[in-house]
């Protein structure tokens, strides 16, 4: 009775384990962050209502988001290649906007944001692109 | 049988040539934010610029109310559209119920982009191609062919032909738009001191 007990318990546990990695595969993690307009960690103005400028600045632009590219050659059980290329920015385009404003600039005026997504499909061939890209002026 | 195998080199080179030109989907969802055209100021950041253009730090303010909101920007499938976000009506109804100088820490952050049916579209087009023109293909053979035996072929081919317009009309069909998803918060402030009546007077007057 109590082995039966222990090898009921064993199979549950495989199950459990086996629908845990079944789950695991689900579709990947949209990255947010990769895609969130802020001023985070700005210790300056990031204006995002048009504000007046006194004086001239300088241009601040910067993109991230992510691209995959499926193909797959082969047809009918024919066999073939079949290949999937993923790429991910490594920084957010926040961040890396941020990054080019000098310490001499007082505040950042936001131009324009735009979020581009383009699905493409064809015979074998996938490509998704996802893109955010913000382009601004640093102000002294 | 020359007369045949000439017939199956031009059909395959028909079929190469139709699939390559009718088997390109693209859905393209481009949504622009420009500068707000606010009567306060609206910031990322936790600084802003007032509108004498002075900036000022959260020493200056208190948060008296935070918000978000939920935009989903959608685009028809296969088709390119491009949308100019409007955020100001949004903003607009939150600052006229709080009565504050300004919204800061504004965030817009896709949570998620939905493809629609994009793609289960594309594919059961690009199968209805297929199959359909290579469905004609036969057809056509089948005919040159002649006789019983060419009419058997007409019919096989009839029947791919079918199944690449049903394919092709489903996949019409589905038009589930693809969306991207948009989660807007920050928070509406209120300046300390005597300055912020005169701000919000000041600002009141514009609005």
């Amino acid at each position: 009775m109590r082995r039966r007990c222990r090898c009921g318990f064993a199979v549950c546990a495989v199950m459990a384990s086996g629908l845990a990695v079944i789950a695991s595969c689900g579709p990947p993690r949209f990255p947010r962050e990769l895609f969130t307009i802020t001023g985070e960690g700005a210790e300056y103005p990031v204006m995002l209502s048009q504000t007046p400028a006194g004086r001239a600045g300088h241009k601040v632009q910067s993109e991230s988001g992510t691209y995959l590219h499926q193909h797959d050659s082969g047809s009918m059980g024919m066999g073939g290649v079949s290949y999937t290329q993923r790429a991910e920015s490594e920084m957010p385009a926040s961040v890396k906007l941020n990054a080019q404003v000098r310490r001499a600039d007082s505040w950042v005026q936001i131009e324009r944001v735009e979020y581009f997504s383009s699905d493409f499909s064809t015979y074998s061939t996938r490509k998704a692109l996802r893109r955010l890209a913000i382009e601004g002026t640093a102000y002294r | 049988m020359r007369f045949g195998a000439a017939i199956s080199t031009g059909a395959a080179i028909v079929i190469a040539v139709l699939c390559t030109m009718a088997g390109c989907y693209t859905t393209t969802n481009v949504a622009t934010l420009g500068p707000l055209h606010t009567a306060y100021p609206v910031s990322a950041s936790s600084q802003y610029v007032d509108q004498r253009g002075g900036i000022v730090t959260e020493k200056d303010y208190e948060v008296v109310h935070s918000f978000s909101f939920h935009r989903a920007i959608g685009a028809e499938v296969h088709k390119k559209t491009l949308t100019v976000l409007a955020l100001e009506p949004d903003l607009d109804k939150i600052m006229s119920s709080i009565d504050g100088d300004a919204i800061t820490q504004m965030r817009v952050e896709a949570i998620d982009y939905d493809t629609g049916s994009s793609y289960q579209s594309a594919g059961l087009k690009l199968a209805g191609w297929t199959f359909g023109i290579a469905g004609l293909t036969i057809v056509a053979l089948g005919v040159g062919i002649g006789d019983e035996e060419g009419g058997t072929v007409t019919k096989v081919g009839a029947v791919f032909a079918g199944i690449g317009v049903a394919s092709y009309v489903l996949g019409s069909v589905l038009r589930r738009p693809t969306s991207w998803q948009l989660e807007v918060s920050g928070n509406v402030i209120r300046r300390n001191g005597p300055a912020s009546r005169a701000h919000r007077i000041a600002a009141g007057s514009t609005r």
